[in-house]
């Protein structure tokens, strides 16, 4: 499905910025689910680009200016057009880190024996280094029910544990929740940031979902949309993807003077 | 139950080893309250100096935390020249395979793929940087500054016979302390100096910057390096300002930093400044807030993506941890072969993984003999000495092996060899280790001894400072054929030496 | 250099200074109170001090309304939640040493260091108490030591010049409020017709202002006249010769700046070019006829601005 992205970041200071470094994770790439007909980025000073640790497009800019330069707003822009492809299984890059490395608890989706106990009603322990796909479908559907989508029920900063002890939260939670708990029972996973498009639901534009390794020795994955307990298809645009929500936000950086800061984001998807 | 111990000094209660047999005979002859007085002047001055260790926990009643002294003993420890010969021949071969394996495991990774070592040992380890993943750096070299620590252990005929205990290739520490003993042995005993030919070391700081700046991005003419300190509360901070003073070079904190445009910067009175190397004390960790831990206020936000673009170096690299772990420690004679298709010249000491089923079986059936050590542990915390261990120590390290077998290694109980050492009572042996530092830059060189600890508690096998460890001064004697004729070559050469 | 080692190197000695001229009024006061004069001159001494120091409210809030001398010899010696006390000026003077010892000669560092762990002895031991005017000129005398020894040892480069311009921002700044508050208390006393007060006010009052920045021989060499108010505002304000004077204090931070920066449009060089040719310039019966304390006031404030101006440019720039 052809589908044109917009992605406006507007930051608002109470003060003037004295000072601003910001990586942005705004990039999707061509790959077996999806192809990037074209994609740019713009942002209030040059941007230098990379590739992360993950494969992902990852893009910097530093702001530098004094008190008398009064800058009180910076605009990042994204917008382009990809094609989805409706493909969620497929083998990573030999450039990639060993499905093994996303074994590795991280800050916000850390292994613990209540969600190992948790998702053993849905998938056994790993043994050999394969997962079955209906098992993980049934953990991803598990998952969902015991952590409820409620919008605005965390904030960045909310961990695995923390969520499912809550019973709610939103996309990313669900994710770092499906996430710990497979990596829990010996399965590598890893987070997914990302566009949804669906017409009647334009709160989840902004998406994350997960990859839960399928086979280690053949480096196979899945992704599976744990918010809607189902594989990925169409309505999803991979932006980029990392341990946690930490590895790979939309927009990261630090700061100097602005005084109160003020995030508006607003995303537009329509079907070309 | 008695060891065989071997004394540095003495072959035997009546026979001193050849190399310490002009210090021994000059020490033979200096009353002991003259060493009593010495001692005293080198304690204040070192106090006035400021050559301090901060104590971890510690605090005095104005409740800043406390300085110590590290103990110095001014008996120092020799080896001959062939035998330090060997040495670096040994350690020059052991840091390059490193840095090849380094190399390989964030780029083609051969020796995984050669099946020698299993991945999840990689991979799971949490000094594994995949941030390293494909990056190159100046040199292919990752650690430049690399500490080797060393001991002496008597074979069953009682030869000692050197063996490698661990290495240190992420911010290895202590070279200040071997520059300011070999300083306070050339105040205190000039005329040893005459008599002794011992291998000056004060040029470290010249070596070290020299590696520093062969380690620059290449396109930069003149580059400007800096010493990166987490600041003057950190246990360390004496060496890393003596460094930056000794090579004549900024020391910053991580506030003194900010990047812009994809290159780092250090606020100056002039302006900002360009840096293009960092000598970085500070752990991987703490590098950059927006990439490792966000609430360090020790980095620089942004650094490690400058890093990765090439427009700075670091020394040592970000993720040289992946090879110094104690799980990858069995391994380094295997790299050896296979990097470098060398029979290692340096030996480790055996070891046994727990994380293997038979290696574990052996530990636990053997505790009361062997050291126990904690894969991620450091500094001889998290350690169990079976041999001098109580029935409960012994208990509860069984249950916190069974319980996580990967997280320890074994090992047997190593006499390490002795020196004297001045104590309450006089001279008495006291363990001792020896801790060299290898460069890596154009090529692989160092200075000849390094810095030689000493468990100053009776019977301990503990050096480590932040446990009450002290240090001496290391002299390599150089090689003579004539010793007459050498002793009139030194008189002239001391006039230089002592004036260093 | 760094900005930061810069701006401890600056309030290492602004502190040091501090001390000293603390020191300086205190015994001041100390040795007229032991003079035989009216209440209400000696009370005024001992409430100019806390006032040149702007500590009133603070010290009012701390022990009431009375003023009394006792009081105020603690609270400006040995308090150390004053952060003007003696004790608290040379604990920051040594902290601030400390950070970038790396940067100092050991002579200087030692010399902090051991000023630092002295005044605490002595503070323990009760030597103040025993004897106020030998503490006093212990303190002046370590500063002294401290900049004899910073001249003496310390390769002339950037650090060397931020000591100095630290020392020579805090004694403007003192001598200032010093001869503002002194002059003001005078007027207290005054007859009718201006600057003519009582013959017996006149000389203890100006020629104990004088010892305090020990200028009393140097007037007499000068002047070599009676002590008169206007000659003794003349040679505190515009004698570029006298070592304290606001002029002298001025010169030395434009020496000090040039070798700081070659930035031709550096705001805290022009500042402090302007208001050294001010001083250069004036006349002190122009000053009087317009307002000591106004004077005084501004130049006070143009003082704390190029200070700010100073830490701007050079010590905490943001970022760039």
């Amino acid at each position: 499905m052809k589908l044109l992205i917009k992605h406006t970041t507007d930051y608002r200071y109470s003060a003037p910025l004295r000072y601003a470094l910001q990586t942005l994770w705004l990039t999707p790439q061509s790959g077996p689910a999806q192809t990037v007909n074209y994609w740019s980025v713009g942002a209030p000073e040059k941007l230098f680009k990379q590739t992360d640790a993950f494969g992902n497009t990852v893009q910097s800019y530093t702001f530098v200016g004094t008190e008398a330069d009064n800058v009180r707003w910076s605009l990042v822009n994204a917008a382009g057009e990809v094609d989805t492809l409706g493909v969620a299984q497929f083998t990573d890059a030999e450039s990639l880190p060993h499905p093994y490395f996303f074994l590795r608890g991280t800050s916000l989706a850390e292994p613990h024996f209540t969600l190992a106990e948790f998702g053993r009603q849905a998938i056994a322990a790993s043994t050999d280094g394969t997962a079955d796909l209906q098992d993980l479908l049934a953990l991803g559907a598990l998952v969902m029910g015991a952590v409820s989508y409620k919008k605005d029920s965390s904030h960045v900063t909310t961990t695995a544990l923390q969520a499912f002890n809550a019973g709610n939260g939103v996309c990313q939670d669900q994710a770092h929740v499906m996430v710990a708990t497979c990596r829990s029972l010996g399965y590598p996973a890893r987070y997914v940031s990302g566009y949804f498009y669906a017409a009647n639901e334009p709160d989840l534009a902004s998406h994350a979902w997960v990859d839960v390794c399928l086979n280690v020795a053949t480096r196979h994955w899945v992704s599976i949309d744990v918010t809607h307990a189902c594989l990925t298809d169409q309505r999803h645009i991979r932006l980029a993807m990392g341990g946690d929500y930490n590895a790979c936000p939309p927009a990261k950086g630090v700061r100097q003077g602005g005084g109160e800061e003020s995030l508006t984001v607003v995303i537009t998807i329509e079907p070309v | 139950m008695s060891r065989p111990m071997f004394d540095e000094m003495n072959a035997s209660p009546d026979a001193v080893r050849e190399h310490y047999q002009i210090y021994q005979r000059w020490l033979a002859r200096q009353p002991l309250a003259s060493m009593q007085a010495r001692r005293e002047e080198a304690e204040m001055i070192f106090r006035r100096v400021g050559i301090t260790f901060a104590v971890y926990g510690e605090k005095d009643e104005d409740g800043a935390g406390t300085e110590r002294l590290i103990p110095f003993d001014l008996i120092p420890r020799i080896i001959p020249a062939h035998e330090w010969a060997t040495m670096e021949k040994g350690l020059v071969q052991r840091v390059t395979a490193l840095n090849r394996f380094i190399h390989d495991v964030y780029h083609g990774q051969e020796i995984l793929k050669a099946g020698i070592l299993p991945s999840e040992q990689i991979f799971q380890n949490a000094q594994f940087r995949p941030e390293m993943m494909g990056v190159d750096v100046p040199g292919n070299i990752y650690s430049h500054i690399s500490g080797i620590d060393i001991v002496r252990a008597p074979d069953a005929a009682g030869n000692g016979e050197y063996y490698v205990l661990e290495d240190n290739l992420r911010v290895p520490s202590g070279v200040s302390y071997m520059l300011e003993d070999r300083k306070m042995m050339m105040r205190l005993f000039p005329e040893l100096f005459s008599e002794n030919r011992v291998a000056p070391v004060a040029h470290y700081p010249d070596l070290l910057l020299e590696t520093l700046r062969a380690s620059a991005p290449p396109a930069t003419a003149d580059p400007t390096v800096v010493v990166l300190t987490p600041g003057m509360y950190n246990s360390a901070y004496f060496e890393h300002a003596f460094l930056a003073q000794q090579m004549g070079i900024e020391l910053v904190e991580g506030q003194d930093l900010f990047v812009k445009d994809n290159f780092v910067y250090m606020r100056t009175t002039r302006g900002p400044k360009r840096v293009d190397v960092i000598y970085r004390r500070v752990d991987d960790d703490f590098l950059d807030p927006l990439a490792f831990r966000p609430t360090s206020t020790l980095g620089c936000a942004g650094l490690l993506n400058v890093y990765r673009s090439g427009n700075v170096a670091l020394c040592n690299a970000i993720g040289t941890g992946v090879a110094d772990d104690k799980s990858i420690y069995p391994y380094v004679p295997k790299m050896i072969e296979f990097y470098l298709g060398e029979k290692p010249i340096l030996k480790n000491v055996p070891t046994y993984m727990c994380r293997n089923a038979e290696d574990l079986k052996y530990t636990l059936a053997n505790l009361k003999d062997l050291v126990v050590k904690e894969v991620h542990g450091a500094g001889g915390y998290g350690m169990l000495v079976g041999p001098a261990a109580t029935e409960a120590e012994i208990e509860d390290f069984r249950a916190a092996v069974i319980a996580n077998p990967a997280g320890y290694i074994a090992q047997p109980t190593l006499s390490l060899s002795t020196c004297p050492t001045y104590v309450e009572s006089g001279i008495a042996p006291r363990h001792i280790d020896l801790r060299p530092f290898v460069l890596s830059g154009k090529e692989v060189q160092m200075v000849p001894g390094g810095l030689t600890r000493v468990a100053l508690k009776d019977g301990s096998l503990v050096v480590n400072s932040s446990q009450g460890g002290g240090t001496k001064d290391t002299w390599i004697l150089e090689a003579t054929a004539d010793q007459s004729q050498s002793q009139s070559q030194s008189q002239s050469q001391s006039q230089s030496q002592g004036s260093v | 250099m760094l900005s930061r080692t810069a701006d401890h190197l600056f309030w290492m000695s602004r502190y040091t200074e501090r001390a000293e001229n603390t020191a300086r009024m205190l015994d001041v006061n100390y040795q007229t109170s032991l003079l035989p004069q009216s209440a209400s001159s000696a009370q005024a001494g001992w409430e100019g001090l806390l006032s040149i120091s702007e500590l009133t409210g603070t010290f009012a809030a701390k022990y009431g309304d009375s003023v009394v001398p006792r009081d105020v010899m603690d609270f400006m010696v040995r308090d150390e939640k004053n952060s003007s006390s003696i004790v608290s000026c040379l604990k920051n003077a040594r902290e601030n040493a400390r950070a970038v010892r790396g940067t100092l000669t050991t002579e200087v560092w030692e010399t902090e260091n051991q000023t630092y762990l002295e005044v605490i002895r002595m503070l323990k031991s009760g030597d103040f108490e025993r004897d106020p005017s030998q503490f006093f000129e212990w303190v002046k005398f370590r500063s002294h030591l401290s900049r004899g020894v910073t001249a003496g040892t310390m390769l002339q480069d950037e650090a060397f010049h931020f000591l100095r311009l630290g020392t020579f921002l805090e004694r403007a700044d003192n001598t200032a409020r010093l001869v503002d508050v002194k002059f003001n208390a005078a007027k207290g006393e005054l007859s009718s017709d201006g600057l003519a007060p009582a013959q017996e006010f006149d000389f203890y009052h100006w020629s104990s202002i004088l010892r305090s920045v020990s200028g009393f021989e140097i007037y007499r060499k000068v002047y070599r006249d009676v002590i008169k108010p206007e000659r003794v505002a003349e040679l505190l304000i515009l004698r570029a010769d006298m070592p304290r004077s606001l002029l002298g204090c001025l010169n030395e931070l434009m020496n000090n700046l040039a070798m700081v920066t070659d930035d031709p449009s550096s705001e805290t060089q022009r500042r402090a070019g302007k208001l050294r040719s001010d001083l250069q310039y004036a006349r002190i019966d122009e000053i009087l006829a317009n307002g000591l304390h106004a004077f005084l006031t501004q130049f006070l404030d143009r003082v704390n601005e190029l200070g700010a101006h100073l830490s701007r440019e050079f010590l905490v720039p943001t970022t760039t």
